[in-house]
């Protein structure tokens, strides 16, 4: 994959095991890379003029304008739907799905206004998109998250802005995922955020989720 | 809610690097034998070079020789150890005898992609059983037949490989005019996670390439007149119809070892095609009124 994704900075939002060999995949492909692990941070945004502000500061990190955003999941947090609270629920749907739409959007309006493709990767765990037990607000988010990455592929396909995800149990499992699994997880991201893939948009794909 | 001003339409149509730029690096597929049903023409044939450019030796199986031969003429030229294999993937004993012959000349097949395929409009009501059949037993028995042999092959020589499958973005919605296809298609994307299940333990990979509109010689519908691609690239929201390199990079790097930890998934390729929805439509007009049963293009 060599070359893959030269000329290209990518903006990788979130930590987890997954985000970290995506990053390592990304150079190995010929990307610059912007990392923000503090999703805590980015989820207390709640208005244009700071998302604004916060992708100028991570832009700010790369002399190459960023081309690539991939946004991974924030660590799950099981509670049994009855003993969820208000700020509970709002903070993970804060974090999960909201943080990601405005990350997405205010990327793909910087890419508009400057005539630029760009590339939007979704990372999330498998078994919060399925739906588990003490897991509601996070499925329900997961669910938003799949949809939306189908809607907005849609919508920004003409300005040749391409959205996927992976979904897979490897982004859950973190470090006790198999290496030969983070590796094609890694692999297949830089894929996905390639010009190989310019005519794969709007797909939801696992690693192996057998 | 009106929208006041009109957008300009965007014209930012992206295109896969040139066949001269494969994904692949050269030799990444060197020492493995290919089958290619279907790979005469069109997608297969597309496949069929992807594999070959990355070092592959490659067998070309389809019904009618000449065509193999065309095709494996082609990956020839390329640099490639090719061979034509005439072959019915309806039949088993014509599928075994395909891989008996490319085992005979290239050695022995490590991976195997089922493009072999074919679609025709057809009503519904007005489908005859043979219609039905030709549609359904290429796509379903062929893809499961021919996958069935190469496992049993590669299990009994203690090897694993890789198994690519050709399936439609149309499988998770079908479309009016097409029930034969449409069901055909969906059972390769199941039969694609049962025979991944089935077969990881023997270290067998099976993965799904599922695709929107790529046009081709032999698809129907194109040989019309020229700019007939480009109108039909204006109904996609990428902007174009998919371009034969990268549905067959695609196939090639499934079966790659670039992707060794990819198994029972499925690559929708399809310009998102398939999400082109409005919440506003024409007119629903009833199929077997339409001029063309699958719609007329733009």
């Amino acid at each position: 994959m060599s070359g893959w994704l030269s000329g290209q900075a990518a903006l990788i939002l979130g930590d987890g095991k997954a985000a970290d060999v995506i990053a390592d995949s990304f150079l190995a492909a010929g990307a610059v890379l912007v990392r923000n692990n503090v999703a805590s941070d980015f989820a207390k945004i709640c208005n244009a003029e700071q998302i604004s502000a916060f992708m100028d500061s991570m832009q700010a990190l790369s002399a190459t304008p960023l081309s690539i955003l991939v946004v991974a999941d924030a660590a799950p947090a099981w509670q049994s739907a009855e003993n969820i609270t208000l700020a509970s629920w709002q903070d993970t749907t804060a974090s999960h799905l909201d943080m990601r739409f405005y990350a997405a959007a205010e990327c793909a309006r910087r890419w508009i206004a400057a005539s630029r493709p760009g590339a939007i990767l979704h990372l999330m765990g498998r078994d919060v998109l399925q739906g588990s037990a003490g897991s509601a607000a996070q499925v329900g988010s997961a669910a938003g998250v799949e949809n939306m990455v189908k809607t907005l592929a849609v919508e920004w396909a003409r300005d040749g802005i391409r959205s996927n995800a992976i979904v897979s149990r490897y982004v859950e499992m973190n470090g006790e995922a198999p290496a030969e699994g983070l590796r094609a997880l890694g692999m297949l991201a830089c894929y996905l955020c390639s010009d190989y893939a310019a005519y794969v948009t709007g797909c939801l794909m696992g690693v192996n989720e057998l | 809610m009106t929208v006041s001003a009109k957008p300009q339409p965007a014209t930012r149509l992206q295109e896969p690097p040139e066949w001269d730029r494969p994904p692949l690096p050269p030799g990444c597929l060197a020492g493995h034998v290919a089958i290619v049903t279907g790979g005469g023409s069109g997608m297969g044939l597309a496949m069929a070079r992807a594999i070959a450019q990355a070092g592959a030796a490659v067998a070309v199986v389809g019904r009618t020789q000449s065509r193999v031969d065309e095709g494996a003429a082609e990956l020839k030229e390329l640099g490639a150890r090719a061979t034509g294999l005439s072959a019915e993937v309806r039949n088993p004993s014509s599928i075994a005898a395909a891989f008996d012959r490319a085992e005979a000349e290239l050695g022995p097949v490590s991976l195997l992609a089922n493009n072999a395929g074919a679609n025709f409009p057809a009503l519904a009501e007005t489908m005859s059983a043979n219609a039905w059949r030709a549609i359904t037993q290429i796509a379903i028995d062929g893809t499961f037949l021919c996958s069935a042999e190469f496992a049993r092959r590669r299990i009994a020589a203690g090897q694993g490989g890789a198994i690519v499958n050709n399936s439609a973005q149309y499988v998770w919605s079908g479309f009016a005019g097409d029930a034969h296809s449409a069901a055909a298609k969906s059972a390769i994307v199941g039969m694609t996670r049962v025979m991944a299940r089935d077969w990881a333990p023997y270290g067998i990979r099976v993965n799904c390439v599922a695709a929107g509109f790529f046009p081709h010689a032999r698809a129907i519908g194109t040989d019309r007149e020229p700019g007939y691609e480009d109108r039909l690239g204006t109904m996609i929201p990428a902007g174009r119809v998919g371009r034969m390199r990268e549905f067959g990079w695609a196939g090639a790097l499934m079966v790659s070892p670039m992707m060794q930890g990819v198994s029972g998934e499925t690559l929708i390729i399809d310009g998102a095609d398939r999400l082109r929805r409005q919440l506003m439509h024409p007119a629903f007009e009833e199929p077997r009124l339409r001029a063309e049963v699958w719609g007329t293009a733009p």
